[in-house]
């Protein structure tokens, strides 16, 4: 009787512990994922990296190009403004900012490009609408560069759009994946290193 | 009474052991077939390499296994920057194997990763080496014999993520047989100009080499005599005539020409020779036999220089961008006398690609080029006549703010021309 009551007790402990085990388990190769030996990351020196901006990545970026309009939407032929801000998290001094831009001309006309005041004048700025890129480059002949404070805002430009025919599209940061030439960069005076920033994308809808 | 003890003790046994099991479980575990067994680190020797141009220039891959694992197996990439080249058509005659570490080169393609030209090597222990022979620690396994073209500094770099590494594992029946890349180191190189021998005759020049005439220099032999003969005149934008820092030897060209059916060929570290030592425009002369290509008409050519962007010509005396696909350059020859002498001097090639991302020209004229050379001409070094600086972008031997406004002016016309 008494080895009966034992099993009565063990019996479900042994399957509580059982069943804990199981998660446990099971739990810790969910976390680790099950990796081929060529997942596994790996200390990497010197190794090619195409890109030296990440649009959309927003950690330990140094600043961030935020697109914005008036509005989220527009009708067939009605015009808008799309503005292009610059915000940093550190105090820095700028050598250039080239500045790239895409859109679908078939769906919007863009004109009348806009500049900070305390941007000099662009080397060349234009609107493409052989490569649907806006473009400004701005080159700082200041041998001190252009001082920008953190968390000071930067019209890096701004432009004028007509909604040409109804579709959803998003106006955002080159980095020139598609053209070498085309990369958006901000370079820090002193080092001539060209400085991180994250971008977002500004999706527009047109409607009849 | 005993009877419940031992039950109560069997019990408590049973929970313990239950319990480690738990624990046990917690712990990583490495059941996969096919797992690392030890690691690896890569190098590439040594860590900084000179070499002159028209000169091999060359490159030693070790691995330092951990732990006395033996190396069996490699697949690798291995990028380099300007300047370097590898023969498109047989990669594998510059890479040399150490047959004491690997005896099968089973692989040498070239590819390119992003905007990197790299090289693919495979290589094999092979059926006839057994375990025993296998090496292991800091292992050289081949040197990849890289042809200096033209003057640059770059990097040699392994791509770890696209690396593997095969070792022999002793345990008995084990199936783990990589070895895990860790660390890996590239090296630094630096191409500078070649040595110009004068000759007066092929006789003073190396075997193959002959005397060009015009030069009186020593330059490779290139082509049979029936290849095209090439000859134009051009120019750097804001070189003068008598800049004194804008030698042709210190600034060799890239030169290739494509025919409107589709060959083309490349030819680097053409040295062409200054004409005028006055005058608004330094004009540069080239005179080239192009070797393997026996086009005679319809053909375009694009020069680059080693701190200019790359100009595409397509028709005699061109002053300003060829937009067009193809070429209308005609009536070469095989003949030095008789082929034409094109003149591209009204449209000189835009200076202002010095720098990149990766610390060597990229091809692009951007805010990286502007803020070097602004860097540069702020120090207003100077150096003497026949020096080079490669921020000296009108080659009048110092540093200065017009450096800078050609740039800015190359950048304004490239980029009308994209845009």
């Amino acid at each position: 009787m008494n080895q009966n009551n034992i099993l009565k007790y063990l019996v479900p402990v042994v399957a509580v512990i059982v069943v804990a085990e199981s998660v446990v388990l099971i739990s810790r190769l969910r976390d680790k994922g099950i990796t081929t030996p060529t997942d596994r990351k790996v200390v990497e020196t010197g190794s090619v990296k195409n890109d030296t901006v990440k649009p959309g990545v927003t950690e330990n970026e140094v600043y961030q190009i935020n697109l914005s309009s008036d509005k989220a939407s527009y009708k067939v032929g009605e015009n808008g403004e799309v503005k292009v801000m610059m915000k940093g998290n550190a105090d820095k001094l700028i050598d250039s900012v080239n500045v790239y831009v895409k859109y679908d001309p078939t769906i919007f006309e863009v004109n009348d490009m806009t500049f900070d005041k305390k941007l000099p004048t662009p080397a060349f700025s234009k609107v493409s609408t052989l490569r649907g890129l806006v473009v400004a480059n701005f080159l700082v002949s200041d041998p001190e560069g252009l001082p920008l404070k953190s968390g000071e805002d930067l019209l890096l430009m701004s432009f004028k759009m007509k909604a040409l025919k109804p579709s959803t599209h998003s106006f955002e940061i080159s980095t020139g994946k598609e053209m070498k030439e085309s990369a958006t960069m901000i370079v820090e005076n002193g080092t001539s290193k060209p400085i991180t920033f994250s971008s977002n994308k500004l999706t527009i809808n047109v409607t009849e | 009474m005993k009877n419940k003890s031992i039950n109560i003790i069997f019990g408590i046994l049973m929970v313990v052991a239950l319990i480690g099991g738990v624990m046990l479980a917690s712990q990583n575990q490495e059941t996969r077939r096919g797992a690392y067994f030890a690691g690896t680190k890569m190098l590439i020797m040594p860590e900084e390499i000179a070499a002159k141009t028209g000169k091999d220039l060359v490159a030693q891959l070790f691995l330092d296994t951990e732990n006395g694992a033996k190396l069996s197996a490699l697949d690798t990439f291995v990028c380099y920057d300007k300047g370097l080249e590898l023969n498109a058509d047989n990669p594998e005659n510059q890479v040399v194997l150490n047959t004491d570490a690997l005896k099968d080169l089973v692989d040498v393609t070239l590819e390119n990763v992003g905007d990197k030209p790299c090289v693919r090597i495979v290589a094999l222990a092979g059926a006839t080496m057994k375990p025993a022979n296998l090496k292991s620690g800091m292992i050289r396994v081949l040197n990849i014999k890289f042809k200096a073209t033209e003057v640059a500094d770059g990097n040699i770099t392994i791509l770890a993520d696209k690396t593997k590494v095969g070792g022999y594992n002793p345990a008995a029946g084990a199936t783990d047989n990589s070895l895990k890349v860790g660390t890996v180191t590239g090296a630094k190189y630096s191409v500078t100009i070649g040595d110009i021998v004068q000759c007066n005759s092929d006789s003073d020049c190396a075997d193959n080499e002959y005397c060009d005439s015009a030069t009186k220099q020593c330059k490779p032999t290139t082509g049979a005599a029936d290849d095209t003969y090439l000859k134009f005149k051009m120019a750097f934008y804001g070189v003068r005539g008598d800049a004194m820092c804008a030698d042709a030897a210190k600034l060799p060209l890239s030169v290739t020409v494509r025919s409107n059916d589709g060959v083309v060929k490349n030819y680097t570290g053409i040295v062409s020779t200054k004409t005028n030592t006055s005058g608004d425009v330094g004009i540069y002369e080239v005179k080239m036999r192009l070797n393997g290509f026996k086009v005679r008409n319809n053909i375009a050519v694009f020069v680059k220089g080693p701190k200019s962007l790359q100009v595409k010509y397509g028709v005699n005396n061109q002053s300003s961008y060829y937009s067009v696909a193809g070429g209308e350059l005609s009536g070469l020859t095989s003949e030095e006398s008789s082929t034409p002498m094109f003149d591209f001097t009204k449209y000189p090639l835009l200076s202002g690609d010095v720098t990149g991302p990766n610390n060597s020209q990229d091809g692009v004229v951007d805010g990286l080029d502007f803020s070097y050379i602004k860097t540069e001409s702020i120090k207003r070094t100077e150096v003497a006549s026949g020096g080079y600086m490669l921020a000296d972008i009108n080659g009048n031997c110092k540093m200065e703010s017009q450096d800078v406004a050609n740039m800015m002016l190359s950048l304004s016309v490239k980029q009308g021309q994209l845009y």
